[in-house]
């Protein structure tokens, strides 16, 4: 992690998610969200097997539809940030082997009919070991966005407990703080973590 | 402080960070004081779920392809300007010094806005080639043809571009604003599509003066039937599109009893007039 934790939101209070600011049209969110979620993106392209530059091209389609549509992004109504963005990305993937095969009669053939037809209508965190994978590199990502929102010690307190899984009392005795400070502290950020990431209900 | 104690699955969510910020502040403040939501709250400190599980996996570090690279940077780039499409009026996003306030118009080749020059406070169109053809070096090079060529016109039937440049890799050119219909919606309005379509707007027969066709710039296309512009007691203006290099009559000329013989409607159009929604000249 290389940004320098600067503020605690339990003293100034939670700093606006991403999700706010790109709604707001904060021009750094813009390149924070595509920091965020490209590499997302990318890899769903990928997975569905697209190539290195189609996926590419996928991506920036996605990152133009959800531009014109974050703001009647309802999280009630739509669920996760990230289901809804699946959804956009699947049916771009989609336009996307349409287009190909109408250029090109026969492209791709049984494989990218294969590829569409194992394109989930829903996405799902446990869905694969892939799946897995993303959602872990999506979280880092993510945290590398809100650290400098938190004190060092409430950030030490989270890491520990959550990415490394030590023991509450142990990280407690090594930070000096209560172990309730501890359990406080991992809440926080994970909050803060979900909010970003547009999971919170 | 709560008095009464929370729920083993209350204690669970504030542990994995899903209580709204109010929910969570009242556990915090009870745990500080009650011994046996305490005792709960630490059988459950080692639950994880999909997120903990997900950063508790070691960080991947594939190093992204080119063609990722390049594409998050022009996402980034042009964002703000897709962001403008669904803003609509009152956006106030900012192109160099134009203040976009609402789209008028979409076509292929671009979205044009109602926009504002902030420090003459002079309404003007603001036409940006789409993110799409960003990616297309030739549609880049075809958009900057029509700037050049757009910009070395002057005539009363012509919209006038008074600006044009790049911000942030978004091109855009910069229009006189002018208030009225397009010829598309005049069609739809009357009815009279099909005959406005071949006889006036869709046919390459754009008006153009004689001093036009010599010049190198002027390209191939006519002029759309949205870039035709109508507004009440004046001739029609042209937009959005070079003009046909070809000498070729508009609407109200070509209609002129006595005209040139290139001004008049040819092929299934010849004797025909248009409908009297085009105020002569």
């Amino acid at each position: 992690m290389s940004l320098e934790p600067q503020s605690d939101p339990s003293s100034q209070g939670t700093s606006p998610t991403l999700l706010a600011r790109v709604r707001a049209n904060d021009a750094l969110a813009w390149r924070e969200f595509v920091h965020l979620y490209g590499p997302l993106i990318f890899s769903w392209g990928r997975r569905a097997g697209l190539a290195d530059q189609d996926a590419a091209d996928v991506m920036q389609d996605v990152f133009l539809a959800v531009a014109r549509a974050i703001r009647q992004f309802d999280p009630e109504l739509r669920g996760r940030f990230r289901g809804w963005l699946w959804t956009i990305t699947r049916n771009k993937i989609r336009d996307h082997h349409r287009h190909t095969a109408s250029e090109a009669q026969g492209y791709g053939g049984d494989t990218a009919w294969r590829s569409l037809c194992e394109l989930p209508e829903e996405w799902n965190d446990h869905g694969s070991d892939a799946a897995r994978q993303e959602v872990g590199a999506l979280c880092r990502r993510a945290l590398q966005l809100i650290r400098r929102d938190f004190a060092p010690h409430t950030w030490s307190a989270f890491w520990l407990a959550v990415v490394e899984g030590r023991s509450t009392d142990e990280i407690a005795s090594e930070l000096g703080l209560s172990p309730n400070g501890v359990r406080q502290a991992k809440s926080r950020v994970l909050r803060r973590l979900r909010a970003e990431l547009g999971d919170t209900p | 402080m709560t008095l009464t104690c929370f729920s083993r699955e209350d204690l669970r969510s504030y542990l994995l960070g899903e209580l709204p910020d109010a929910a969570s502040d009242r556990v915090a403040a009870h745990l500080e004081a009650c011994s046996v939501c305490e005792a709960t709250v630490a059988a459950l400190d080692r639950e994880a779920d999909t997120v903990i599980e997900a950063l508790r996996q070691p960080a991947a570090t594939e190093e992204p392809a080119s063609a990722y690279r390049l594409a998050a940077r022009r996402a980034a780039a042009h964002w703000p300007t897709a962001a403008c499409e669904a803003v609509g009026a009152g956006s106030g996003q900012r192109l160099r010094d134009y203040e976009l306030l609402e789209p008028l118009a979409r076509g292929g080749m671009g979205t044009v806005y109602r926009a504002r020059h902030v420090r003459l406070n002079r309404p003007v169109a603001l036409k940006v080639l789409p993110e799409r053809w960003l990616r297309d070096p030739a549609a880049v090079s075809r958009f900057e043809r029509e700037m050049q060529a757009v910009g070395s016109l002057q005539h009363p039937s012509i919209v006038q571009a008074t600006d044009g440049g790049e911000v942030n890799g978004v091109h855009f050119l910069v229009m006189e604003l002018i208030e009225g219909v397009d010829c598309g919606t005049l069609a739809t309005c009357r009815r009279t599509c099909a005959r406005l379509s071949t006889g006036c707007c869709r046919g390459q027969r754009t008006g153009a003066p004689s001093r036009w066709s010599g010049s190198p710039r002027c390209s191939r296309r006519g002029v759309s039937r949205s870039g035709c512009l109508i507004w009440s007691g004046r001739p029609p203006r042209f937009a959005g599109r070079s003009p046909s290099n070809q000498p070729s009559a508009s609407c109200p000329r070509a209609r002129r009893p006595g005209g040139p013989p290139h001004h008049q409607p040819r092929g299934r159009n010849a004797g025909k007039e248009c409908v009297g929604s085009w105020p002569l000249a």
